[in-house]
């Protein structure tokens, strides 16, 4: 079924064809809702997205993907509740300064040596079922946009075409989104490598 | 002029994303091929970006949603097509 069929379906009330979609983004959904709102209402994120997108079905203009269209209504779904819930400490603010990383000097080189890692696949270094808690945890502490890049971008796959439609930004934001969290996640991986601990 | 170990770090990012070519694929590469810091960052990059992709679980519809869902979806669907069978009566 080509996108347009599926959206001609859904708008002819094709009861089959809805939960079809319903359970195929649900994963993706609620990866995106927990993201940004937390796990305890990502289920209510993604009822009042899909009240919002069921609404806005016979208005939506078939220029950007389905996914993409429903994922954005999922992004604006949880910000607006997170502002309600407004017990959101700004996670943007947190110290987030790249060209101020210590790890490189005055002319941008390594100051101490890259550490080697024992695995040379995840599985070898995930096989700690605490390195993967730790992951799970220091993910959850990225700043908001970051996180919900790298999670939909190496933990979904996503595309990057799909991503700067999601997030509503440019292509080198997202760019440098990506590299931060990825290199935010490099280190505490390394400093478990280095410690065994989190 | 080759680029820094700080410039390499956020092209082997962007390099995940987007196959960087030409002359700047050149200049990473070469700079890759002398500092040895820069390739274990760059395999730490990649297994990092695997990693995430390990740790995020699929997670199973849930099913009480789903039905609140497709209710709402019938009925709605229903009310708008009461609507709009209203309105072209109305011009008629
Ligand atoms: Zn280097």
């Amino acid at each position: 079924m080509t996108e347009n069929e599926l959206v001609d379906a859904l708008l002819s009330g094709n009861e089959s064809v809805f939960k079809a979609v319903f359970n195929q983004h649900y994963s993706l959904m609620y990866s995106l809702a927990q993201s940004i709102a937390g796990s305890s209402i990502a289920d209510e994120v993604i009822q009042e997205a899909w009240v919002s997108a069921i609404k806005a079905l016979p208005r939506f203009e078939r220029r950007a993907s389905f996914k993409s269209w429903l994922l954005r209504i999922v992004v604006n779904e949880a910000k607006s509740r997170l502002r309600k819930e407004s017990r959101q400490v700004s996670l943007e603010a947190m110290q987030d300064d790249w060209t101020a990383d210590i790890r490189f000097d005055q002319k941008s080189h390594w100051i101490h040596p890259v550490s080697q890692w024992d695995g040379d696949t995840p599985e070898e270094l995930l096989s700690a079922r605490q390195l993967e808690n730790c992951l799970d945890k220091h993910l959850q502490q990225l700043p908001e946009n970051q996180k919900v890049a790298l999670k939909m971008r190496d933990g979904s796959g996503l595309s990057m075409e799909e991503l700067c439609n999601i997030l509503e930004v440019n292509h080198s934001n997202i760019r440098v989104l990506l590299h931060r969290a990825r290199d935010k996640m490099l280190q505490v991986i390394d400093h478990f490598q280095q410690t065994g601990e989190c | 002029m080759l680029p820094t170990c700080r410039e390499v770090a956020e092209q082997l990012s962007e390099n995940i994303d987007k196959p960087i070519s030409g002359f700047r694929w050149f200049k990473l590469k070469l700079h890759l091929l002398m500092c040895v810091y820069c390739r274990r960052y760059d395999k730490q990059l990649n297994i990092t970006s695997k990693a995430i992709k390990l740790s995020e679980l699929t997670k199973a519809p849930n099913k009480e949603l789903g039905k609140l869902l497709t209710s709402f979806f019938i009925q709605n669907h229903a009310e708008c097509k009461h609507h709009m069978d209203n309105e072209s009566q109305n011009k008629k």
